[in-house]
């Protein structure tokens, strides 16, 4: 008998170490499922429409927008939000943010986080065109981005220096 | 925003997926799903059962198979950009990519779903047609192959027919052609307006060998053979490059948009073209391919 599919889905998602289940709606995004079935609210509702990033998680390790991704898609996967970043740059870009005011109203801030530490994880040495090529699908309405880009690029330097 | 409420199936093989497809012509691949969950969340299409492929794990290979490359349509946008054979054999396609939405699009986003949505604007159906690449179509009645360039109908259209899954993408191998993208965008991360993809053969400033896929610059990605025509086996001076911007407008019928104008579209559209081939063919002969 062909499975012809089901108006329910019982995802198994392991976000930041923790296996999350629950019987849920087959169309229930996993923005949704992240912040009202695992409580993490650090993942921001932005556009919801798979522009402004502020929903970067990582799944499996990839940054990828969670508002254009069925829960039921990460079943058996692996997620890291913003608060369960923990890659050793982490703590040099969050001091960075602030030093170099990459925060003002904070909305794009754990997209920002999340995408940069991917970046940073894999080219622990980005020039400027790199990073503002990683960061392309983050949207901030506020600081102009010359902030950020100063940010992430002084926690890369930060971390050159630390590996000396 | 909400998707529309529907039914989701997850099969685990091929066959199980084309059994399902039997049983709900209605229903839609999910692929990526970083095109149709905005569909759905749109309700531009409102199908009573989503197919996730995400479990076909067959559709994620990249093989040679003799003198082609054939891409599994599951394989997502970032580990076609990762991956050294594929930027050895179709050098269009890491060109391309650059072009498509973001990181985040691009570790979702597969081969496959691109081609299959169809979007006019599409960057990758261009970089197939340049290619010359087909797709396999898989079907409970057995398989065929579309060259892409025979693949839509228009907007968001294609020949694939209920019950038929788009399984790989076959390129021919052009190990050291040189290869380019002239693209026009109002943005690095909006639609492209007018895209032309080059992939060529060049000898001592003569293009001896030349393919073209065109995008945004119809109401699908399109050919572009008379253009191609005008430039092969002539050497890219400013002549050759008048007679190709020619046989351009010739060959193009852009639409009106929100994200550009067909007037727009026409007028930037010889634009790339001269960049992506004055790209291709570089200083002279002698430098390597670009890219």
């Amino acid at each position: 008998m062909t499975d012809l599919g089901t108006r329910t889905a019982t995802p198994t998602v392991r976000v930041n170490g923790e296996d999350v289940t629950g019987e849920v709606p087959a169309r229930m995004l996993l923005v949704h499922y992240l912040r009202e079935n695992a409580g993490r609210t650090g993942v921001h509702v932005g556009c919801d429409s798979g522009n402004c990033g502020a929903c970067t998680v990582l799944l499996d390790g990839a940054p990828v927008k969670s508002c254009m991704v069925l829960a039921a898609q990460a079943s058996g996967r692996e997620v890291t939000t913003v608060d369960g970043l923990d890659a050793p740059c982490v703590p040099a870009l969050r001091r960075a943010f602030v030093e170099h005011a990459a925060i003002q109203c904070g909305y794009c801030t754990p997209g920002m986080l999340t995408n940069a530490t991917a970046l940073l994880r894999d080219d622990p040495h980005p020039d400027e065109d790199a990073i503002r090529a990683a960061l392309k699908g983050n949207l901030c309405m506020c600081t102009g981005y010359q902030q950020i880009v100063d940010a992430v690029a002084a926690a890369a330097a930060e971390g050159e220096e630390a590996s000396r | 925003m909400i998707p529309v409420d529907f039914a989701y199936a997850r099969p685990g093989s091929l066959a199980d997926t084309l059994a399902v497809l039997d049983g709900n012509p209605g229903a839609r691949l999910l692929a990526g799903g970083q095109s149709l969950l905005t569909q759905l969340k749109t309700r531009t299409v409102a199908p009573d059962v989503v197919v996730d492929i995400g479990g076909l794990d067959e559709l994620r290979a990249i093989r040679l198979e003799d003198d082609r490359l054939v891409i599994g349509a599951m394989v997502t946008m970032a580990s076609l950009t990762r991956d050294a054979a594929v930027a050895r054999a179709v050098p269009i396609l890491p060109l391309v990519l650059r072009h498509v939405a973001d990181v985040q699009v691009r570790n979702r986003g597969t081969l496959g779903g691109s081609l299959a949505y169809a979007d006019p604007s599409g960057d990758l159906a261009g970089a197939a047609i340049a290619s010359g690449a087909s797709v396999r179509l898989a079907s409970s009645a057995g398989e065929r192959e579309v060259p892409v360039a025979e693949l839509y109908t228009g907007p968001f259209r294609t020949v694939l027919r209920a019950g038929e899954v788009l399984t790989a993408v076959s390129l021919p191998r052009r190990d050291g052609a040189r290869a380019s993208y002239g693209a026009v965008a109002r943005r690095p991360a909006d639609p492209t307006l007018a895209g032309v993809a080059v992939v060529a053969d060049v000898d001592g400033g003569t293009v001896t060998e030349l393919a073209i896929g065109l995008v945004g610059l119809g109401d699908r990605p399109l050919p572009a053979p008379r253009t191609a025509a005008a430039v092969r086996g002539r050497p890219l001076g400013d002549e050759t490059i008048a007679a190709a911007r020619a046989e351009l407008d010739a060959e193009i019928a852009p639409l009106d948009s929100t994200a550009g104008s067909a007037d727009y579209r026409r007028a930037v559209a010889p634009v790339a073209l001269e960049r992506a081939l004055r790209e291709a063919v570089g200083d002279d002969a002698g430098v390597e391919g670009n890219g």
